[in-house]
């Protein structure tokens, strides 16, 4: 969606914004671009959606009621609605991630997360209800997964024996647990995965964390960037930079303080607006992800624009 | 319910049809199997019989059942997650699933397209409704996303309409408080879970000093899969929430099938165009008559997923006598145990079940974990350990379920009070090599 389409959209249906945009009300009413305007919206904050009251999951946010609501991984309670085109739109953001790493029809994908991580339920379209293809069913891959917690590795070693997947998606939390038991158990059960992808929602482990995780485990990791409450997700390039998907997500580098735009290479907090998300819609998201927008061209040979974080 | 009690018409057929349907599809599953499947090609060939030899259910018995041990034994041996029992039907495998792992070693199965699209989801989605499922509710699912059922659930409740709401978190009772955070923000109308994760629920909400059913005061019907609900656990939840009704759901994922329970809850009714249930003595393997209890036996009758013919699934079943009342023809099983929550004491057989229902009747434990120990040498005494209760005298507990035991169960009763108790909710007898600071560490 465009974003003016986007926030002329959000003050018709969404209570939230409505009074978010108060302030921008004349320009919204109007006929006029809205895109001169964006950087004055006032930012969403985690707190502003946690802890919802009764009967209020997305605290006005939703512009209609959703087909489904994922409650996301903070720590504190906070929600997420979706429509079914919400979630296909959401699911062709994962499956982009999935063809970056080249998993192809017949390739077996274990993901070692909670069911409730977009990781899982993105991945097949009988995880999440309404999903009608997930990132596996695009590709005519096959999808395995079991419980997401740390002290059930022993149940992921158990998939990894009998599956022996080509690809592994692994919870941040769950790497060092995984690694201990391989290095008690002297090496992995089956051929590794080609390739392990970690990721955790606003998490970014750092580059030296990556080299050390790659040594240990013997196979290429890469990280998977999420934001959840912004449907954000983007795999990193093979330069260690996320490139911009601007049809999907506008991204801003934003002063984690004043939440005043950034300009580039200078460090802050990603600010997400996703474009798709229309039942309950993230405009000017801050996450907790630091990173700063690139002026050079990335290594990998994308000429796209490009972030990197920290 | 009243209106349009059934999704199908198949729900009602008369018994005769539905045999003839049932023979059909199973010499269907036969024939595909002795044609692709080397798993039982191999089991044919020591039985001598061929599927041209099988004209009726009872010719079909001729097949030796296996058990879990078969299976464990199988993907051993063969280092991987096909054995050999995949019936994909020729289409690709979209989804691998693995079970929870009673024996300690979870096993594997494979499902294509046509399971979600055409196989058991109609099953589920028959349940779903059975149980007061509709359009545009709101329903809060406390089950793992990576279980069989969760997957066919996934897809039944997106067929039926319903609007979901999936908590963070895993679904073990330690993780209740945020699904109280859910329920509070979501206003659910009807929730699905485990059954021991309803009683973490209501704990969580009186430790958090809410009542519960203020907490779920949306909240109508309650649908429960992982263990069976005793009458007093029911009458808990009902008072508790405030429900209109509770219903309970059962299968094994080894075996790959599932019934749920009418709103007359007599059992649970099996839909018999997609499973053949048996209920064999656990040792002879012959049939038992309705009413009594033996092992359950599953033939899965529909391609597109893992095939299981005969398989013992090793949990005590009975099939209910009689009619339902509801109309449904489809036969009617009662659920109790697993075979390994088994031990002998005294010469008794006993059940963790009725160690469950006992407990049940004294109204501060209903609900509440407990374990039982199995000593190898020692087998007088029933070894049971429980959480305290705060508030409450344990000797004076302790003498209300010594007598029972010994009225009920005709056994002594030796009793162990534990702070807290492990949070695995699986296991309710375990080896005494296991009791210990290991066991309630893990949780």
């Amino acid at each position: 969606m465009d974003p003016d389409e986007l926030l002329h959209y959000c003050y018709r249906c969404s209570p939230f914004y409505q009074r978010k945009f108060s302030s921008l009300a004349g320009a919204i009413t109007s006929s006029a671009t809205l895109k001169g305007s964006f950087q004055s919206i006032p930012p969403l904050l985690l707190q502003d959606m946690a802890h919802p009251p009764v009967g209020d999951a997305f605290r006005g946010r939703q512009t209609r009621p959703p087909e489904i609501i994922y409650q996301l991984e903070y720590d504190v309670p906070v929600f997420q609605g979706f429509s079914r085109y919400d979630l296909e739109a959401y699911a062709g953001v994962m499956s982009d991630a999935w063809c970056q790493i080249c998993v192809r029809a017949d390739d077996r994908v274990a993901i070692y997360d909670y069911g409730s991580s977009p990781v899982t339920y993105l991945s097949s379209r009988v995880i999440s209800p309404y999903l009608r293809q997930g990132a596996a069913d695009r590709i005519g891959a096959v999808v395995t997964c079991n419980d997401g917690l740390p002290e059930l590795v022993d149940r992921c070693w158990h998939l990894l024996t009998y599956v022996q997947p080509q690809v592994l998606f692994m919870r941040c939390d769950n790497v060092d647990p995984f690694l201990r038991l391989l290095t008690r158990r002297g090496g992995w059960p089956a051929p590794p995965p080609r390739q392990v992808v970690v990721s955790g929602n606003e998490e970014w482990p750092g580059a030296q964390e990556i080299s050390a995780w790659e040594r240990a485990l013997g196979t290429p990791v890469r990280r998977l960037a999420r934001a959840d409450l912004a449907m954000w997700l983007a795999l990193e390039c093979s330069g260690g930079r996320i490139h911009m998907d601007s049809d999907r997500f506008l991204i801003e580098v934003v002063d984690p303080q004043s939440y005043t735009v950034l300009p580039t290479d200078e460090e802050g907090v990603l600010t997400i607006t996703c474009l798709f998300g229309k039942t309950a819609p993230s405009i000017r998201y801050v996450s907790a992800i630091f990173g700063r927008l690139c002026s050079t061209v990335c290594s990998c040979g994308q000429l796209s624009a490009s972030i990197s974080l920290e | 319910m009243s209106e349009s009690r059934y999704l199908h018409t198949i729900e009602t057929w008369p018994p005769q049809k539905l045999t003839h349907l049932q023979q059909r599809r199973l010499r269907a599953v036969l024939e595909y199997a002795w044609k692709h499947l080397p798993f039982y090609q191999e089991r044919f060939r020591q039985a001598g019989i061929t599927p041209g030899d099988i004209r009726t259910v009872d010719d079909f018995r001729r097949l030796p059942r296996f058990t879990k041990s078969d299976l464990v034994a199988a993907f051993r041996a063969g280092g991987q997650y096909q054995i050999g029992l995949e019936g994909l039907k020729g289409q690709r495998a979209s989804n691998i699933v693995m079970t929870s792992g009673t024996l300690n070693f979870p096993t594997f199965a494979s499902l294509a397209p046509y399971e979600f699209d055409f196989g058991s989801v109609r099953c589920v989605m028959r349940e779903l409704w059975m149980q007061g499922i509709r359009p545009g509710m709101k329903v809060l699912v406390l089950l793992p996303g990576w279980h069989y059922l969760s997957l066919l659930e996934s897809r039944a409740l997106t067929r039926l309409g319903a609007r979901c709401i999936m908590p963070f978190g895993t679904h073990l009772p330690g993780h209740a408080d945020r699904f109280i955070a859910t329920a509070a923000a979501t206003s659910p109308d009807y929730i699905l879970a485990f059954a021991p994760m309803m009683n973490a629920l209501i704990d969580a909400c009186y430790i958090a000093g809410r009542r519960p059913k203020d907490v779920f005061s949306s909240t109508r019907y309650v649908s429960v899969v992982g263990e069976s609900l005793t009458p007093g656990m029911r009458t808990r939840l009902k008072s508790e929430l405030e429900l209109v009704d509770v219903f309970e759901r059962g299968g094994s994922s080894d075996g790959l099938w599932g019934a749920g329970e009418c709103e007359y809850h007599r059992g649970h009714h099996v839909y018999a165009d997609y499973f053949l249930i048996e209920i064999v003595d656990p040792e002879s393997g012959a049939q038992v008559p309705p009413g009594e209890m033996g092992s359950v036996v599953v033939t899965t009758l529909s391609l597109g997923k893992s095939v299981y013919l005969r398989f013992d699934c090793e949990d005590w079943g009975t099939i209910v006598p009689g009619s339902c009342p509801c109309g449904r023809t489809h036969p009617v099983i009662e659920l109790h145990d697993r075979l390994a929550n088994t031990l002998t004491i005294c010469g008794r057989r006993i059940t963790s079940q009725q160690v469950r229902y006992l407990l049940d009747e004294i109204p501060e434990l209903v609900g509440r974990p407990f374990l039982i120990e199995r000593m190898s040498f020692d087998s007088s005494r029933l070894f049971l350990h429980l959480a305290r209760v705060p508030g409450r005298e344990e000797r004076d507990l302790t003498d209300q379920i010594e007598c029972k035991c010994r009225q009920q169960l005709g056994v002594p009763l030796a009793l162990t009070w534990h702070d807290r108790m492990p949070d695995g909710w699986k296991e309710r007898i375990v080896d005494t090599s296991r009791v210990g600071e290991g066991l309630w560490a893990r949780g």
